[in-house]
């Protein structure tokens, strides 16, 4: 994701270009909106802060919270699903009523545009219903509106990477896992094996 | 907290400040998805440049716990009996294994000090501080015996996670301590007020110990913000290209980034 994050700003603008005038200020809302939050990210690997930085660090916070509704769609949980699902069935069965009623009146062609725009008609009523349930209330976004103070009180943010125990796992227990006999009663072996290895290094 | 505890040092005492970290990795897919849940600790006297290197054993396992089985298909009320009896579990462990922090426990130790042999032949009198605790979200709510799903540093409601929060304007912060109170008073209007806060009854050993336990939780930027919110972000986007019709341009495009 270190990786990713780099070529993201590049990726979204090019692969958002062209398209009708009418989608361009959503466009343009997703695009800010990526660009806030990347920026965020990079002002957060400073090694070294000062009070112009963080400022900068929460304004780009806050510009993301501003535009963040544009993504609201990716949003919807398991409950806006089904209900979205629930009134796509409704509309579904809608629609085909109305067909048997006047399915004489049309030409083959004329009805098929007709069928088109429903069907758009029906998606977009789905998204709407969808962008309705869906929120942005998780966890790891509240977590950002505490990390300047945290840095005002400990430092830059760096030092607190967890990449020191994901390394960790691979020399205390990953090793020893493979040594050991994969049986039942793997733990102490695993145990016994890096107390030993320890032992040889030091 | 660190700085309290330097004022009440004698002349030739050492602080130690204890890091932990706790992460669960797994080891096996198939055969039962072996798991395991190790914490590792460090301490905060060594150089960054030093700590930094894997090779040089500056993180050390102090135990390795298994991870309880996910039942999915039990029902309810068992289901909330199984997680209950895990959480004392898994701080009986931690008792066990943070007993010396514990110095009312621990006759031992005079006032929090240890003599320790240090590499030089030398003893020097330490005072082991718990300074901070590297996890992950879901863990630290395990940890500080709160509800998933909620903040650990301040009483934020559930709905109101994702709104912007002003930097003059933040909710309360956490009280652990009083939460000890509350837990041990075992009242109806004592459980009710943790219930509202998100959290859970019962013995918590970092209530026990004498640090801040809303400090404890530090910033990650690996976990919170790479595996995290940028991951979000992707799938934001997926789903936005989705409805925008340019998935198939998007996926070109990551296909012709240089790897």
């Amino acid at each position: 994701m270190e990786d990713t994050s780099r070529y993201l700003l590049g990726v979204v603008p090019q692969s958002l270009r062209g398209g009708s005038p009418a989608q361009h200020p959503i466009f343009n809302r997703a695009i800010e909106c990526t660009q806030a939050l990347v920026e965020f990210y990079m002002y957060a690997r400073y090694k070294s802060h000062d009070d112009a930085t963080l400022s900068y660090m929460d304004d780009a916070w806050h510009r993301f919270h501003t535009l963040k509704d544009v993504f609201l769609l990716g949003r919807a949980g398991k409950k806006a699903k089904a209900k979205a699902n629930a009134l796509r069935t409704e509309l579904v069965k809608k629609r085909r009523v109305d067909e048997e009623t006047n399915a004489e009146t049309r030409t083959p062609s004329k009805k098929r545009g007709k069928i088109n725009a429903r069907w758009d008609y029906i998606s977009h009523k789905i998204d709407v219903s969808k962008e309705l349930d869906a929120d942005f209330n998780f966890p790891k976004i509240h977590l950002r509106s505490h990390w300047v103070k945290q840095i005002r009180r400990y430092g830059a943010l760096q030092q607190y990477s967890a990449e020191r125990h994901e390394q960790a796992h691979q020399t205390n227990i990953n090793n020893g896992w493979n040594a050991s006999n994969h049986n039942l009663n793997y733990l102490p072996q695993v145990i016994t094996f890096q107390s030993r290895i320890l032992c040889f290094e030091i | 907290m660190l700085i309290a505890v330097k004022a009440t040092l004698r002349l030739g005492d050492t602080l130690v400040p204890l890091i932990f970290m706790s992460d669960g990795t797994h080891l096996l897919n198939f055969a039962g998805d072996k798991k395991e849940w190790p914490v590792y600790m460090t301490i905060g006297n060594l150089s960054s440049k030093i700590c930094q290197m894997p090779l040089t054993h500056t993180v050390v396992m102090v135990a390795l716990l298994p991870i309880p089985i996910k039942n999915c298909k039990i029902p309810r009320k068992r289901l909330d009996e199984q997680r209950r009896t895990n959480r004392e579990v898994l701080n009986d462990v931690l008792r066990r294994v943070l007993q010396p922090l514990i110095f009312k426990q621990n006759p031992n130790a005079e006032s929090g000090c240890y003599n320790v042999l240090c590499a030089d032949g030398n003893f020097r009198r330490c005072k082991p501080v718990l300074a901070a605790w590297l996890a992950d979200c879901p863990e630290y709510s395990d940890l500080h015996h709160l509800e998933r799903h909620v903040c650990s540093w301040c009483v934020c409601p559930k709905n109101q996670l994702g709104d912007y929060v002003p930097s003059d304007k933040q909710h309360p912060r956490r009280h652990h301590n009083e939460y000890r109170t509350l837990s041990d008073a075992n009242t109806k209007a004592a459980n009710a007020e943790l219930s509202s806060r998100h959290v859970h009854r019962g013995f918590n050993v970092f209530r026990h110990i004498p640090c801040i336990v809303r400090d404890l939780r530090k910033t990650d930027l690996l976990h919170t913000m790479q595996i995290g919110m940028l991951d979000h972000l992707q799938k934001w986007i997926f789903h936005f290209m989705k409805t925008h019709k340019g998935l198939d341009k998007y996926n070109a495009i990551w296909l012709s980034v240089p790897a």
